[in-house]
């Protein structure tokens, strides 16, 4: 009964990469991660609206919306999914990947298994607000109570709306599920970046940087906490994939997807807003230019705009008042000042060449050094111009937003802020040493 | 000997990058090994999880329905354990909401530095004490005036 969830939502994402895209053919990394990604969107999707409807977690109607949507995908599908061989699928590439996906998991599941219950954030954050949509019946509202000041009560909850829906089909709130989710996210993480890199470069070394990225302890240990900036690496480098794609491609149904991608990301937490609508804006430098650009508008701002209904009715109607935000530029009693800049601009330059990054950055400073032309090639805008605009953002957070100590706030949150976008650069620094100029497709 | 010229090793420059990266590879490898061993040796030594919370397992059902638990304490929560005390049990115990030094609920959770100090507490806000935990935390309740 465990698996059901995950596979109504793998069918559903499977299914729905397939309706909409039903002649491209990925890689299997791919459409693994791809599908995985989008039935997690359309789960959530699903799990909200239930939600809003029933004002409760109202599990019979989700699981019944999911198998009434699997089932329309099917009927239209029918057509692709008959030409599906799974012959063609037992190669070196699904080996690859499939030796690939099982290190990633053992490797989250060696760190993840000594703290069954996560990281603070997770308790304190991700997994109550998991139990209070489970648990809460009607009154799961109450998760946006004052009195957990501590829970970031103005956060949106597609994470948690993910742990509910594994949570249905089994009894109680087994600590097993979010902690198991996380070791998928892991797997999902891994793959998607190999998939991303094999499609560029169409190469089985792809694997290195999955290989260095999980090698680094430090960030594992983030990586498996249960937080949610693993869904925000996750969505942020499909989305990236997706208008990337579509840029090489000039194919609109990657817009379609890239819209879905850039809509749950903006319901994960704050920086995942943020990161949307950065990449959002920062997309237009590739839809613009093409000849198309009204249609490519017009499908891209759509999608992104229906994707983005649970977020803009959390924004609108459920948000609660962020408690925990003072505006240092006006207020009186907690000012900011040039200190806190110093004080925040150091702090990164340490986080940078902290050991605990066992010489991450490092490397990524030598290779920018060796390597800006190609880095800030015209076809890598959407990486610098997100990467560029998110750092600026999240240093004038901790600038203006005084309501915490800075020196208190930067070595407890930095360190997962800027995680969250690793994946992305890796990506882009292998695309740009590795990737050879060719025509789009 | 030919000394290489400048334009020649800036020919070679991803090939330093990828001896670098492998550097950097083999060392977090072993860093990973070692990171890994010392958390599940910890684990071994220390087999049940230490989490705070767990203590409040029993008490879930006396909760069910209780929208609302008062949660007092003479312990500052800027310190990180305390904080983490109130989090866990906070986790542990939703979706009831513990309000924290609110004792104007039907039931009150008490982490105090000295029982009888709770004790006295107790008596003042006219309420009897369920049970206590293991690490010494009273959980209350009002009395009825019928």
């Amino acid at each position: 009964m465990i698996i059901t969830p995950y596979l109504l939502t793998f069918l559903i994402g499977y299914l729905g990469l397939k309706a909409l895209m039903p002649h491209r053919c990925f890689n299997v990394a791919l459409t693994v991660c791809l599908s995985s990604l989008l039935g997690i969107a359309e789960s959530i999707f699903i799990c909200f609206f239930g939600l809003i409807l029933f004002n409760r977690f109202h599990w019979p109607f989700i699981f019944t919306m999911h198998i009434v949507e699997i089932a329309l995908l099917v009927i239209i599908t029918r057509k692709s999914l008959c030409q599906v061989s799974l012959r063609k699928l037992f190669n070196r590439d699904t080996l690859v990947f499939s030796i690939m996906i099982l290190f990633c998991g053992t490797i989250a599941w060696l760190y993840a298994r000594p703290f069954p219950y996560g990281g603070w954030d997770a308790w304190a954050i991700w997994n109550l607000k998991s139990k209070f949509l489970a648990l809460g019946g009607a009154d799961w509202k109450n998760m946006f109570d004052p009195a957990l000041i501590c829970s970031n009560t103005h956060y949106p909850f597609a994470l948690p709306l993910f742990n509910a829906w594994t949570w249905s089909f089994i009894p109680g709130t087994p600590q097993i599920v979010p902690l198991a989710n996380a070791v998928i996210f892991n797997m999902i993480l891994g793959g998607l970046i190999f998939g991303f890199l094999k499609d560029q470069l169409n190469t089985n070394w792809a694997v290195m940087p999955v290989l260095f990225l999980f090698m680094i302890p430090a960030y594992m240990i983030y990586l498996s906490s249960q937080y949610a900036d693993i869904f925000i690496s996750l969505f942020f480098i499909a989305s990236l994939f997706a208008v990337y794609k579509a840029h090489l491609t000039k194919d609109n149904t990657l817009l379609i997807a890239a819209g879905i991608f850039l809509g749950l990301l903006s319901f994960i937490k704050n920086e995942g807003m943020a990161l949307a609508g950065i990449i959002f804006l920062t997309s237009h430098f590739y839809l613009l230019k093409r000849k198309d650009k009204t249609t490519a508008l017009k499908i891209f701002w759509l999608s992104t705009v229906i994707a983005g209904i649970p977020t803009l009715i959390f924004l609108f109607f459920l948000k609660p008042e962020n408690l925990v935000f003072i505006n240092g530029l006006l207020s009186e009693t907690n000012p900011t000042n040039i200190f806190r800049l110093k004080n925040i601009l150091l702090f990164f330059v340490a986080e940078f060449i902290n050991i605990k990054w066992t010489f991450f950055w490092c490397l990524i400073l030598l290779i920018g050094i060796l390597n800006s032309k190609s880095l800030f090639k015209k076809e890598f805008v959407i990486f610098y111009t997100s990467l560029g605009c998110y750092l600026i953002i999240i240093v004038l957070n901790y600038f203006i937003n005084t309501y915490y100590e800075i020196l208190w706030w930067l070595p407890s949150s930095l360190s997962r802020v800027l995680g969250a976008v690793i994946p992305g650069i890796i990506i882009w620094a292998c695309l740009a040493i590795f990737k050879k100029d060719t025509p789009a497709e | 000997m030919k000394i290489p010229s400048f334009k020649n090793l800036w020919q070679k420059r991803n090939v330093v990058i990828t001896v670098i990266f492998t550097a950097i590879l083999a060392f977090n490898i072993t860093q990973s090994y070692s990171k890994i061993t010392t958390l599940h040796n910890k684990t071994k030594q220390r087999p049940s999880y230490n989490f705070i919370g767990n203590q409040f397992e029993p008490l879930r059902p006396i909760f069910n329905h209780v929208e609302k638990v008062g949660y007092l304490t003479d312990h500052t929560l800027e310190n990180p354990i305390f904080l983490a005390h109130f989090s866990q049990t906070q986790y542990t115990l939703s979706p009831t909401i513990l309000d924290l030094n609110n004792s104007d609920h039907e039931f009150v959770i008490l982490h105090y530095k000295n029982q009888q100090t709770a004790i006295n507490k107790i008596l003042s806000l006219k309420m009897i004490p369920m049970t206590t935990s293991s690490s010494g935390i009273i959980l209350a309740k009002k009395i009825n005036k019928k």
